[in-house]
């Protein structure tokens, strides 16, 4: 027992030790692009892209599930976005509400028989209205499918070299799509490129744009708000910067339109089709041996609403986690394959161990107390694990917080800094042990198939809530 | 006894172990304070800073300002010295730059010279440090400041990518035509394959009003070179432009060719014509879809020949542009549909039905159908009465359903049923599983 015990003890510090190199390698990278970052971005000026016509035309496609209460507002801040050549596609992903009367009310929309070439297979697409005051906007309806169904049908019907898929709820920033741009105007081998999310739950938002940054109020969206700049400053500025960047946020990513139909679109088979298809490139390209690159860049905003309740945060905790884990058993074939470069052989294995975190640390939070309590450990060695582990996941979260505070310092208030690094440090006393735990939940989900979205509550800001389908 | 020995193991065991395992965790947790301190620390050091910095950039925006509005003369105001002078100088001077009108930027432009600042800046482009050489080159642009021309092209052959991006974007600020020669010299260098949209945006930019300073550079041997230089071309020509770009019609490299196309519409010059027709007849697609497009851009006989003979080309995109081209041209939608009705194309149909709708046409059709007058009506019927029989009854059957007017869903409801029994003309659907093959 003590030596089966010792030996499990021994694989879980083994696996953090690996994960946390990992860890800290991508944390000096991002050092590194952070640090280059702004600097690059402030010598390609935004204003010359907005009267060349070298800028590359961009379709926004926004699906919407029942989003009555905000389309509206929504579409209308997409159209005032400052971008030389957009047009907007908003998918009517078969709402049960008003979502399609409001698009028609407010944009004096119509039916129209536009060519609709379906390249990739979609649920039926009933009809497609034009506006009459926004000649770049397009409704297509159709029936339900889901969000990657819904991106497909839109990217059916569009006609740019250039695709941004936006959720309808999220707000982008007005000079958003021309800094995500950049670096396709920049580099042609970009094919993909991934804005910042950033948390709006908190932020005054008016006519469809943030006015006024703060922190949320709620401790649970706090803590994702740390989550999230961790995620994306550290981990996905480091990602990038070797060109293994596998997740482009669904709420804001923009593709170019012939490699994505290329692939045959979104895959609708996983309900993390963002990062799936991330993968997917990299495949497409590796496998070809063109050169591409899958670049992030911090300076887009896209603001996005996150869940308050503990409910409504779990069942996306669990369909994040689902999602990973199918999407890392969908391309399973890409581990360790000669040709798969950083992406196959440092990306996909790291993922893997993050896919196995939650098995793996609630497996610690068992096998310690029990090794401790046969005599295995001692008391101290128990001590030891725990401060490490806490004081190792503060040290990331604070250095997030650091990035953050050196680059686009967009919590203004000292009283909100504070409140960072408060949920920085507290974030380890219990959020992180639920949202394991979690985690552990959505795996055994996974082995036992479930494929499902799950319902989705929405607070709105300042709007009514929504929900997406089973 | 398992309680006991648990309050035993309580006790820290060892006293080296105790001590290095405290040592790693006072190690661990004084990094994490550090971080925390450091973070404070600095947003309380930039708030004094950025107070200082914009107390200065006050004080000098009351000389600039000063000079502007003539209480102060050029001659009576000192330069600014030490460097966060000099910054903050600089930083006022560039805001009022961009807010300025032409008098006031040579007042600006004078401050800038007498105070030394351009000379330091053309001298950080060439000395500088990579950053502050990208920062330099973006003000001389923005400035346009000419004498700095031959410092932003010895930038633009530099070895790092930063500082030819900077280069670049301040060559497009500038949009000088003397630096065009600087900019072909640069992609013939073989730099710029990756930065292909910028430099391409800055040739546009410089060219934009000697768009000949262009023309020499289409005989240059390199296909690349010439491809982006027919790319500019193809956004600046004007009608000075037909005769060298209808003799680079025939070049070798299709891209040049496609952007000569595209080139020639710009221009709308009917000279072009002779030119247009040959590439329309090209072997490679988009350049026949360019050479369609431009057609369609200017009214006339002839290029009304050539779109509705493009309707029947091999390619269904070029199709699809021929009859979008040719419904934005036609001033009677309906003789063209049934004109494209006979040549029984579905794609050429249905690009010309997509143009109409997305026109609006159809919709204006449908409310004509109520209020015009009796002309109208009879045209707006006719109209409707062709979309129904191409089998694009869409539009009809939501107005008959949902328009707010009872005499047009009366109207629309009367117009229906002949469209429902000749919904698809005859050998449409053996032309469209034709176009299909054609795509596999």
């Amino acid at each position: 027992m003590a030596t089966l015990l010792y030996a499990g003890g021994l694989f879980i510090l083994g696996f953090y030790l690996l994960l946390h190199v990992t860890y800290f390698s991508t944390l000096l990278v991002s050092l590194a692009g952070i640090w280059r970052q702004p600097r690059r971005a402030g010598l390609a000026l935004p204003e010359l892209m907005l009267d060349s016509p070298a800028t590359p035309p961009v379709t926004l496609l926004a699906p919407a599930y029942n989003e009555a209460a905000s389309v509206v507002e929504s579409v209308r801040a997409l159209l005032t976005l400052r971008y030389p050549r957009l047009e907007v596609i908003v998918v009517n992903d078969g709402s049960t509400d008003d979502t399609l009367e409001e698009l028609l009310r407010a944009f004096s929309m119509h039916p129209a028989d536009v060519v609709y070439h379906p390249a990739i297979l979609t649920r039926g697409v009933k009809r497609i209205f034009v506006s009459d005051l926004s000649p770049g906007l397009m409704v297509v309806d159709k029936a339900n499918g889901g969000k990657a169904d819904a991106l497909n049908a839109g990217l059916n019907l569009c006609r740019t070299p250039w695709v941004c898929s936006v959720d309808a709820d999220s707000v982008l920033e007005e000079d958003a799509l021309l800094r995500i741009m950049r670096p396709a105007m920049e580099d042609s081998r970009v094919v993909a490129c991934s804005g910042i999310v950033r948390i709006v739950n908190g932020c005054r938002v008016a006519d469809g744009r943030v006015l006024r940054v703060a922190l949320p109020r709620s401790p649970l969206a706090n803590f994702q708000t740390v989550e999230y700049l961790h995620g994306f400053l550290q981990g996905r500025l480091g990602w990038s910067w070797i060109n293994a960047l596998l997740i482009i946020s669904g709420a804001f990513g923009v593709f170019r339109t012939d490699v994505l139909r290329a692939i045959g679109g979104y895959s609708t088979e996983t309900v993390a089709e963002d990062m799936e298809i991330v993968v997917r490139l990299h495949r497409h390209f590796r496998s070809r041996r063109e050169p591409y690159r899958v670049v992030f860049v911090p300076d887009p905003v896209c603001w996005t609403e996150v869940p308050e309740q503990l409910g409504t945060l779990r069942r996306q905790r669990r369909r994040w986690q689902r999602g990973l884990a199918q999407v890392m058993s969908m391309h399973r074939g890409l581990f360790f394959r000669p040709g798969s470069g950083l992406v196959g052989w440092l990306a996909m294995p790291v993922f893997a161990l993050e896919l196995m975190t939650p098995v793996v640390e609630m497996a610690g939070y068992l096998v310690l107390p029990l090794a401790f309590a046969t005599g295995a450990i001692t008391w101290n060695t128990l001590l030891f694990y725990f401060l490490v582990a806490f004081l190792l996941a503060t040290f990331y979260a604070c250095f997030a917080v650091l990035l953050e505070e050196f680059t686009y310092r967009r919590y203004a208030s000292p009283r909100d800094l504070l409140r960072l690094f408060f949920y920085a440090v507290c974030k380890q006393a219990g959020y992180h042990q639920v949202v394991t735990w979690w985690r552990l939940e959505g795996t055994w989900e996974f082995l036992r198939g479930r494929k499902q979205w799950g319902e989705q509550q929405r607070a709105g800001f300042g709007r009514a809530a929504a929900r997406r389908p089973a | 006894l398992w309680a006991r020995g648990a309050t035993q193991r309580l006790q820290w065991q060892g006293k080296n172990q105790e001590g290095a395992t405290r040592d790693l965790l006072l190690a661990f947790a004084a990094v994490n304070a550090v971080l925390i301190l450091m973070v404070l620390l600095r947003r309380g050091v930039k708030s004094l800073a950025f107070a200082w910095r914009d107390d200065l950039r006050l004080a000098w925006a009351h000389t600039v300002d000063r000079v502007l509005q003539g209480t102060a003369r050029l001659e009576e105001v000192a330069a600014p010295r030490p460097p966060w002078e000099r910054a903050a100088a600089e930083a006022t001077l560039e805001a009022r730059w961009a807010a300025s009108a032409q008098p006031q930027r040579e007042v600006l432009r004078a401050l800038f010279d007498r105070w030394g600042l351009l000379t330091r800046r053309r001298r950080d482009v060439r000395r500088g440090r990579l950053w502050q050489q990208g920062r330099a080159a973006l003000l001389l642009g923005r400035l346009r400041c000419q004498e700095a021309l031959p410092d932003l092209l010895w930038l633009l052959q530099h070895g790092k990518a930063e500082a030819q991006l900077a280069a670049i974007s301040a060559l497009h600020l500038m949009g000088s035509p003397e630096a065009i020669d600087g900019l072909v010299a640069y992609v013939a260098g073989g730099k710029h394959r990756r930065r292909r949209r910028l430099v391409w945006g800055a040739l546009m930019r410089c060219s934009r009003r000697q768009p000949w300073r262009l023309i020499p550079h289409l005989q240059q041997p390199e296909a690349e070179v010439r491809a982006i230089v027919a790319a500019a071309l193809a956004e600046t020509a004007t009608a000075a432009e037909t005769q060298a770009l209808s003799a680079a019609a025939g070049d070798s490299d299709a891209e040049v060719r496609a952007s000569v196309a595209r080139a020639l519409g710009r221009a709308a010059d009917p000279r072009a014509l002779p030119a247009l027709r040959r590439l329309a007849g090209d072997p490679v697609w988009f350049v026949r879809l360019q050479a369609v497009g431009s057609a369609g851009r200017w009214n006339g006989g002839e290029n009304r020949a050539l779109l509705l003979q493009a309707t029947r080309d091999p390619d269904w995109r070029v199709r699809r542009k021929a009859a979008g081209a040719l419904v934005a041209l036609s001033p009677d939608p309906v003789a063209l549909l049934s004109e494209l009705r006979q040549q029984q194309d579905r794609y050429a149909l249905e690009a010309a039905v997509s143009a109409l709708e997305r026109q609006g046409v159809t919709w204006r059709a449908l409310q004509t159908l109520a209020c015009g007058d009796m002309l109208e009506r009879a045209q707006s019927a006719a109209l409707l009465r062709l979309l129904g029989e191409a089998g694009k009854t869409e539009a009809l059957r939501y107005a008959a359903e949902k328009h707010p007017e009872e005499r047009v869903r009366a109207a629309v409801e009367h117009l229906l049923p002949a469209a429902s029994t000749r919904a698809e003309p005859d050998g449409a659907p053996v032309a469209h599983a034709e176009d299909r093959r054609r795509r596999l």
